[in-house]
């Protein structure tokens, strides 16, 4: 059985009479990545809220790691993108430096590092004067500070091109692979997340509504695809006919289907 | 807690619209301290000068703290980080706390270097007693600014801008909530209750004035701890569940 990192229990939120969260449970295993899924509203940032103590909840428990519910000692092994958190004025470097010293990071090389990692090279000019590419990367850098047990990441391929998008995919990959980090992401584009995600939380109506895994996204894709109308017509045809079926390729429904089917609306929505 | 005010240090003593600012705070010393000379020049020409300026220096320099410690941090979210890694909301007022408090001490000491220096170069023969008056009266300006920044930071905290607590740090240094409480205080109903001994400014005055002439009074500064703690402690209060944004 996997080891749980962060566990959320019957989690409830609300800002007044607007009920957020309404019972969220969830549990990240060691080693997970993570998909958190979910429209505008559902709770995702929330979520991620309140796991880094930025926001309080009402009822409910929340562990991370086994620090005894000790959630301030819990938080010093996540690093974490959600924002722009960055001095303006300072340089890319100057402000992993701030964070480095910030973080208690004795390694004077740690900002170098976590550049090449994410491969930002101009880190000398101010964060002001970055491109919204080159302020992802550094968010990025600035979640691997430190090299975390756990990485949470909000929407972090907002404003990428399709190269820096698969850049993020790739990372995400690298570091949960080479370096065993568990990995919590958020996104809306749902196809990208399903290529970078071993499991999924679908969030609807303040709940995780489900958690999916890979195999579930391809045994729930149980349509054969064949290029005609009527498919029992067309075998029995093609039986009648003598003619041999060469292929029927089973498709595997897209994560992006499976969220549209459970939770409603429409792709082009 | 002390990697990040190191790091806030670090960060605000090198930022450049503040070395400009304090540059011209102490070219102003400079002017004020030569305009002296000019005039009359003897020792307690000097002090009754530079006093004058002391008197004006806790809005300006308590702004600029206002500004470097706070502004920039509410900008940038960094708060929001410092919690994320899992520094307690208590340590990261804690931190502004101090750093506001060592900022002013360190502009303070150079103050005080600046004019002593021009002092010794221009022969204004200062005595012992002297220079003690303008220490003290620097001291003032350090409680003075320390205390309002630690009530003007309830604001800033709850609101999550320095806005309000600016406002409400120019009315403290101004002497505009002081003259109200002041007015409050002479209604006959409540003018037995001697609300006036019990203000801060008054505090900081007492401490300073007996200081001056070699006593210690302990009861205005416990009086003026106790407005430094109920800063704090408010503060912790309001923001202990203060939603932040990303």
């Amino acid at each position: 059985m996997s080891e749980t990192v962060i566990s959320l229990k019957e989690i409830k939120k609300s800002y007044g009479k607007h009920q957020v969260l309404n019972g969220v449970d969830l549990d990240i295993n060691k080693g997970d990545i993570f998909g958190l899924v979910g429209k505008n509203g559902a709770g995702k940032t929330t979520i991620f809220k309140i796991i880094l103590g930025l926001s309080d909840y009402q009822s409910g428990k929340m562990q991370i790691g086994e620090t005894g519910g000790n959630l301030e000692e819990g938080r010093k092994k996540i690093g974490f993108f959600v924002g722009f958190n960055f001095f303006p004025y300072l340089t890319g470097k100057e402000n992993l430096e701030y964070y480095r010293q910030l973080k208690n990071i004795p390694d004077k090389g740690e900002a170098e590092r976590v550049l090449k990692i994410v491969e930002l090279d101009q880190a000398k000019s101010p964060f002001r004067s970055y491109s919204m590419g080159m302020r992802q990367r550094l968010g990025i850098a600035n979640a691997l500070m430190g090299s975390p047990e756990i990485l949470i990441l909000d929407e972090p391929t907002n404003g990428l091109d399709p190269q820096g998008i698969a850049d993020v995919r790739h990372l995400v990959q690298k570091l949960n692979s080479e370096y065993g980090m568990t990995v919590i992401i958020s996104s809306h584009i749902l196809g990208e997340l399903q290529n970078t995600a071993h499991r999924f939380g679908i969030v609807n109506n303040g709940i995780i509504q489900r958690v999916i895994t890979q195999e579930d996204l391809k045994e729930a894709g149980n349509a054969v695809r064949i290029k005609v109308s009527d498919m029992e017509r067309a075998r029995k045809v093609l039986a009648d006919a003598g003619i041999d079926i060469l292929k029927e390729e089973q498709e595997t429904r897209s994560l992006e289907d499976y969220y549209f089917n459970l939770v409603g609306g429409e792709k082009n929505a | 807690m002390r990697n990040y005010v190191l790091a806030d240090l670090k960060r605000i003593i090198k930022r450049l619209p503040r070395i400009i600012v304090m540059a011209i705070i102490y070219a102003a010393l400079l002017a004020v301290i030569y305009a002296a000379y000019k005039n009359l020049w003897t020792s307690i020409t000097f002090v009754l000068y530079v006093e004058q300026y002391i008197a004006v220096l806790t809005t300006g320099l308590g702004l600029v703290e206002l500004i470097t410690v706070y502004a920039d941090d509410f900008k940038a979210k960094t708060m929001q980080v410092a919690i994320g890694i899992g520094i307690p909301r208590r340590v990261v007022v804690l931190c502004k706390v101090i750093e506001a408090a060592v900022l002013t001490l360190i502009d303070l000491l150079l103050f005080a270097l600046v004019a002593f220096a021009a002092g010794a170069v221009l022969h204004a023969g200062l005595e012992t007693d002297q220079i003690t008056e303008i220490l003290i009266s620097l001291l003032k300006v350090w409680l003075s600014v320390v205390s309002y920044v630690n009530l003007a930071m309830i604001l800033m905290f709850f609101t999550q801008s320095t806005g309000p607590g600016t406002l409400l740090y120019l009315a403290l240094s101004m002497g505009i909530l002081n003259m109200l409480v002041s007015l409050l205080a002479g209604i006959e109903e409540i003018e037995f209750l001697h609300l006036d001994n019990y203000m801060l400014t008054t505090f900081i005055k007492t401490f300073t004035t007996r200081l001056m002439i070699g006593n210690f009074s302990a009861g205005a500064l416990i009086g003026i701890l106790v407005y430094i703690a109920i800063g704090y402690f408010l503060t912790v209060f309001l923001f202990r569940k203060r939603e932040l944004e990303f």
